[in-house]
């Protein structure tokens, strides 16, 4: 049943009755996302098949890079709001208002991606959300909830947000949608392809006319499909709370041993980024970013959001050539037991030679690396509430080893309090995940692009350079 | 129909009992499957305990449907008019003609529930009493957003699970017996001429293994048994440094109290005090 314009909420009989049954499904606690009912399935995939996105059966030869739909202009794009199901409203979500952010973050809380076995829930921070969803360009308009009339409770949420892609090499000016969510209770209503319309034509208004996404399932059909790696920081926690297991023959004491992590890290010059870095940090990534088939180009407004540290968000580090020809300098010195005077002063004229150097677009900036932090919620455990953990954000190895700069990555985490660090096997990882003792997760993430054909998909992950919050 | 409505119900009774077990469950269908079992399994219990309590013509109704769901469109001849409830059977699965299994079961879930409003509650407590691993939801059902991802079991354990589940304890070692706390098993281990200081490949003891997993009673057999309690792992630690380095407070004042020597250094240098959380201080 391809989707229709109008909600399904006047149905006849037959559609009554599948209702209620979803709905029994949805109310035995053991079901807290959607069932997937044959039904779900074949529904999920009419209305994929009726979206302009590549198809399993087209060939990957007759691809050719290009827009699925035929181009149209703004003003083609439908005025009014899809219909909502009677009693509900829509609403722009004000992540600005510390309540309305809340409320995100509530229902978020609440309804949001659970793991298998409904022992975790993601448990992104209203600070996080704040981050995540206003970036340069951000438009409040694609902040879209669903409120109950009345009530008025946010029952539902999707966001977009601008992301300059690269496909291929082409310019994609693109949104990426996420935190598509819907209240457990209603998720019978049928609410998501209507929420996935209506984001689609709020961006169609402002003439974009393509987004990436990412899922768990597989639907028509992946641009390439990831997996999840682990890096226990805290394995007794992890333990405990089951996102990792010990075996019977091994003991937890070995366990700490082998994952336990130096007291500093090891790459000389490394610093948390900051505004100063900005340009050079922005040409450092789009520069190590092009050699990926899909991928995003920042621009300096854009580094500035994504990467200055802000704590519990996003943590990022650069490695400073100056700061590391300083700290050599002084350790040289001090080797030689130099009076500390003249380690002072030969810093400075370093420092000031180095300087002008950099005006001329030479910056010591060599290397970048960066991760997010995402909480997520232990669900009924005595003693634990949250699990910390620390996602792989963008990262430039430049000159710098990448095993040995994601090894500085996970010492840093691990001295913050990060439980886990994550990571997926996108982009070089491959080359250090089981090096450094990642562990290979039981999720897939499948990335996708609406109305965009991509020549020679699905791609191999190690040519995936995308990251989606 | 008095006397054909109890063989309905024994029929039907035993039908659910034994279908639930025979047919292999799709994945997709897991959900809807799970429903309309715990639906057969209850209209069972209620027409055995209370046999008026479903009217006939429901009975009759929900004998098709369960029919249709398991076995598909009506594949029997019509009975010999005589069998009355045979045939008052016979017409209720044939006049379903060729509705789908699928839609079956959810019509038979529906009619149950109209039924008997409160079975759900009960499904529910059930359900939830029951592992949650096979109902629950699938990973990622949802788009538009990042997946939960956990460290996949390592194949090594598996083979372990795979081994207990088929052979019992008996393939436990002396370690994992003491790690699992099994005191019953740890006799009977220890009766049997075990060594209670045996060396696995890392060089601990059992008594390691009940330091490093919080396991006192355990510990305080072993060393009934003779354990030394000072013994030294490949690393130079002792079950002492286990204790602290696992955070285990009662195994490691157990330990101190049956005498451990607590001026050992490991391999490192370092002392089981100098390695136990900062939060014990009070405690050293």
């Amino acid at each position: 049943m391809p989707p229709r314009d109008e909600p399904a909420d006047q149905p006849g009989d037959g559609q009554q009755q599948q209702k209620s049954i979803a709905g029994l499904l949805d109310s035995l606690a053991l079901a807290p996302v959607a069932q997937p009912s044959r039904k779900d399935i074949k529904d999920k995939y009419a209305f994929w098949g009726s979206q302009p996105v590549m198809q399993f059966s087209d060939e990957a030869k007759d691809v050719e890079d290009g827009p699925i739909d035929a181009p149209k202009t703004v003003e083609e794009v439908r005025k009014e709001p899809y219909t909502l199901p009677s009693s509900f409203v829509w609403c722009e979500c004000n992540i600005n208002d510390p309540h309305e952010v809340q409320e995100v973050y509530t229902l978020l809380h609440n309804n949001y991606v659970e793991d298998d076995d409904a022992m975790f829930r993601f448990n992104y921070s209203p600070e996080f959300l704040q981050w995540a969803l206003q970036p340069p360009g951000y438009q409040r308009d694609w902040h879209v909830g669903v409120r109950v009339k009345g009530s008025n409770k946010l029952v539902a949420f999707i966001s977009g947000i601008p992301a300059s892609i690269r496909a291929n090499g082409k310019p994609v000016p693109a949104v990426e949608i996420n935190f598509l969510c819907v209240l457990k209770k209603l998720r019978s209503k049928r609410l998501a392809p209507v929420l996935i319309k209506e984001i689609t034509r709020r961006v169609n208004l402002r003439g974009i006319w393509q987004a990436a996404y990412t899922a768990g399932v597989v639907l028509p059909r992946p641009v390439c499909g990831c997996r999840y790696w682990h890096r226990s920081l805290n394995p007794k926690k992890l333990i405990e709370v089951r996102f990792s297991s010990l075996q019977p023959r091994m003991t937890m004491a070995r366990t700490i041993k082998l994952y336990r992590l130096p007291s500093s890290t090891t790459t000389p010059g490394l610093r948390p980024m900051e505004a100063r870095d900005t340009a050079a940090v922005t040409e450092l990534l789009n520069g190590h970013l092009a050699q990926f088939k899909l991928t995003q180009h920042f621009s300096e407004d854009e580094v500035a959001h994504w990467f200055l540290p802000q704590p519990l968000v996003v943590d990022t580090y650069v490695v400073d050539s100056q700061l590391a020809q300083q700290q050599q300098q002084q350790q040289s010195s001090e080797a030689q037991q130099l009076p500390a005077g003249a380690a002072d002063a030969a810093a400075p004229s370093s420092s000031s030679s180095n300087g002008a150097g950099s005006s001329s677009s030479s910056s010591s900036i060599v290397s970048v690396v960066s991760f997010y932090t995402l909480p997520s919620s232990v669900l009924g455990h005595e003693e634990h509430n949250e699990l910390r953990a620390a996602y792989m954000f963008y990262t430039v190895p430049g000159p710098t080893p990448l095993t040995q700069l994601m090894q500085d990555a996970l010492t840093l985490a691990a001295g913050k309090g990060y439980d886990v660090f994550n990571a997926l096997d996108l982009m070089d990882n491959a080359s250090f995940l089981k090096e450094l003792k990642f562990g290979i997760g039981d999720g897939a993430l499948q990335y996708y692009l609406y109305n965009w054909r991509m020549a020679n998909t699905p791609l191999q992950p190690k040519e995936l350079g995308l990251i989606l919050l | 129909m008095d006397a054909s409505s109890s063989i309905v119900a024994a029929v039907e009774a035993a039908e659910a009992a034994a279908a639930a077990s025979e047919e292999p469950l799709d994945d997709d269908e897991e959900g809807l499957d799970e429903l309309f079992h715990a639906a057969a399994d209850h209209l069972a219990q209620l027409v055995t305990s209370n046999p008026a309590s479903v009217p006939d013509a429901v009975k009759l109704k929900l004998y098709g449907l369960y029919k249709q769901a398991t076995v598909g469109q009506c594949n029997t001849s019509k009975p010999a008019f005589w069998d009355r409830a045979g045939v008052a059977k016979w017409n209720a699965w044939s006049q379903l003609g060729q509705l789908q299994q699928h839609a079956a079961k959810e019509q038979y879930i529906e009619a149950l529930r109209q039924q008997d409003p409160q079975w759900l509650a009960a499904a529910a407590a059930a359900a939830a009493g029951s592992s949650g691993a096979a109902a629950g939801a699938k990973k990622g059902s949802s788009v538009g957003g990042p997946v939960f991802s956990t460290l996949v079991h390592s194949g090594d354990e598996q083979q372990q699970q795979q081994q207990a589940a088929a052979g019992g304890s008996s393939s436990s070692s002396i370690h994992e017996l003491a790690g699992q706390g099994d005191l019953a098993a740890l006799h009977a281990c220890l009766d049997s001429g075990a060594a209670v200081d045996a060396r696995d490949g890392e060089g601990c003891t059992a008594l390691h293994f009940a330091a490093d997993r919080g396991q006192s009673e355990a510990a305080v057999l072993l060393l009934a048994a003779g354990a030394d309690i000072n013994a030294q792992d490949q690393d130079g630690q002792t079950p002492l440094h286990y204790a602290a380095m696992c955070e285990q407070l009662q195994v490691y004042e157990l330990l101190l109290a049956r005498g451990a020597d607590a001026s050992i250094a490991d391999a490192e240098g370092q002392l089981p005090q100098q390695i136990a959380p900062a939060s014990w201080s009070c405690w050293r």
